[in-house]
């Protein structure tokens, strides 16, 4: 009686155990896909690898935004004498100060590209605005020396969506200079986009290039 | 032998029968579900169909990231990022036929030289498009959610899965874009900092 008793023990037993062992290979065979893998290259990003020094950008203003709001078509003789107190009489033409300086220890030089990129609410067609550059005591940079360029003739930024390139050139580190920039916008002489009014905003920024 | 013993055989022979039989119905039932890469049911209204079918997966990149003399910018400076080695572009895509649903996790791996000069997380700004729509806005790589991957400790990135229907064979694919840049309000040196992850996809199927 004893031994029937332990032998019918022994088959419960053994096929609880085989129950368990097929819901487990189930459970496992119903996840049994699965995936791993890792981009081919690293994503880098480096700063200041530039060992002569780094680049820094200033403005007096409260942004490095620039603004035509409402302004009236102008020649470029007029558009080149622009001031800065030429907005408070109403003319509302864009004029911005702003400056670049490298600093280190090197005796080397640093390249660097100035460019503007335009805002989303800007809906002017941009072949009317006109673009000047100078330095502070008005002296045209290269590329603005004779024809005063329209926004649309500029070189695309390559490395920015709606951008373009203002000026590029490189700067000595160790004589820590300071290059002054002052920028002009106003809308061209020929403008004619009928009677609704028009904006054109963009944002200026200076980037050291390899 | 007496009956006793006798008994006792036979009680025993019995065991070690069932526990045979039990091997066997495990051994046919482990090859059966190592055949079928996944298996999915579905009751037609007059026949009671199961479908198995096949799942391969593929991962890959097509463009990469490689800044250099990066400053710090606006979000919106680096949303508008775009152009040769600004952005990393890739495709995760799964060939399946069948009904299923297959998760999978895209992260992030920090590979950057720990003995080097390293761009704090704090200053590392993170965003992610995926077919043309974005994931996130941008997110400090500090702040994103931790993912465990053995020993290692990694940022996710995104979540999706691809739910599939079809009896026969067909291609899922999503395309994603991710961008990276100092944070505006990150201060730099001249020293060079640098900042190193690769993209990792983990997939299982449900």
């Amino acid at each position: 009686m004893k031994e029937k008793k332990e032998s019918a023990k022994r088959i419960v037993f053994t096929i609880l155990g085989i129950l368990l062992l097929i819901c487990s290979v189930m459970i496992v065979g119903f996840a049994i896909f699965v995936f791993e893998d890792t981009s081919n290259h690293d994503n880098s990003i480096t700063t200041g690898t530039n060992p002569e020094g780094t680049l820094s950008f200033a403005y007096n203003e409260n942004s490095n935004g620039v603004e035509l709001m409402n302004a009236i078509p102008i020649d470029d003789v007029t558009g080149k004498k622009l001031t800065n107190s030429d907005k408070a009489k109403g003319i509302n033409q864009g004029y911005f100060d702003f400056s670049i300086r490298a600093s280190g220890t090197s005796a080397g030089k640093i390249k660097y590209q100035i460019y503007a990129t335009l805002e989303n609410d800007s809906n002017m067609d941009t072949k009317y605005i006109k673009v000047y550059l100078t330095d502070d005591k008005n002296n045209p940079y290269r590329g603005y020396d004779s024809d005063v360029p329209v926004f649309s003739s500029l070189d695309k930024y390559s490395s920015q969506k709606n951008s373009k390139i203002l000026y590029s050139d490189e700067i000595n580190v160790k004589e820590d200079v300071i290059k002054r920039f002052r920028l002009r916008l106003w809308v061209a002489k020929d403008y004619s986009d009928g009677a609704t009014s028009k904006t054109f905003k963009i944002k200026v920024n200076v980037r050291a290039t390899a | 032998m007496n009956t006793n013993e006798e008994r006792e055989y036979k009680n025993d022979s019995k065991s070690i029968l069932l526990m045979v039989l039990g091997v066997a119905i495990l051994v046919v039932a482990v090859i059966g579900v190592s055949f079928a890469a996944f298996a999915a049911s579905k009751a037609t209204s007059n026949v009671n169909t199961l479908t198995t079918g096949a799942i391969s997966m593929a991962f890959q990149d097509t463009t990469y990231i490689d800044i250099h003399n990066a400053m710090p910018i606006s979000d919106k400076e680096g949303m508008a990022l775009t152009g040769d080695y600004n952005t990393m572009k890739f495709t995760v895509s799964a060939n399946v036929s069948g009904s299923t649903t297959i998760d999978y996790v895209i992260s992030a791996v920090d590979v950057t030289d720990q003995n080097g000069n390293k761009i704090p997380e704090k200053y590392l700004k993170i965003y992610m498009t995926g077919e043309g729509s974005i994931i996130s806005t941008p997110k400090l790589y500090s702040d994103l959610e931790n993912v465990q991957h053995e020993d290692q400790v990694d940022k996710v990135l995104a979540h999706s899965s691809f739910v599939t229907t079809a009896s026969s064979a067909q291609e899922y694919k999503k395309d994603y874009e991710l961008k990276m840049w100092i944070d505006e309000k990150a201060v730099i040196g001249k020293d060079p900092m640098t900042f190193k992850i690769r993209v990792r996809l983990d997939a299982e199927q449900k």
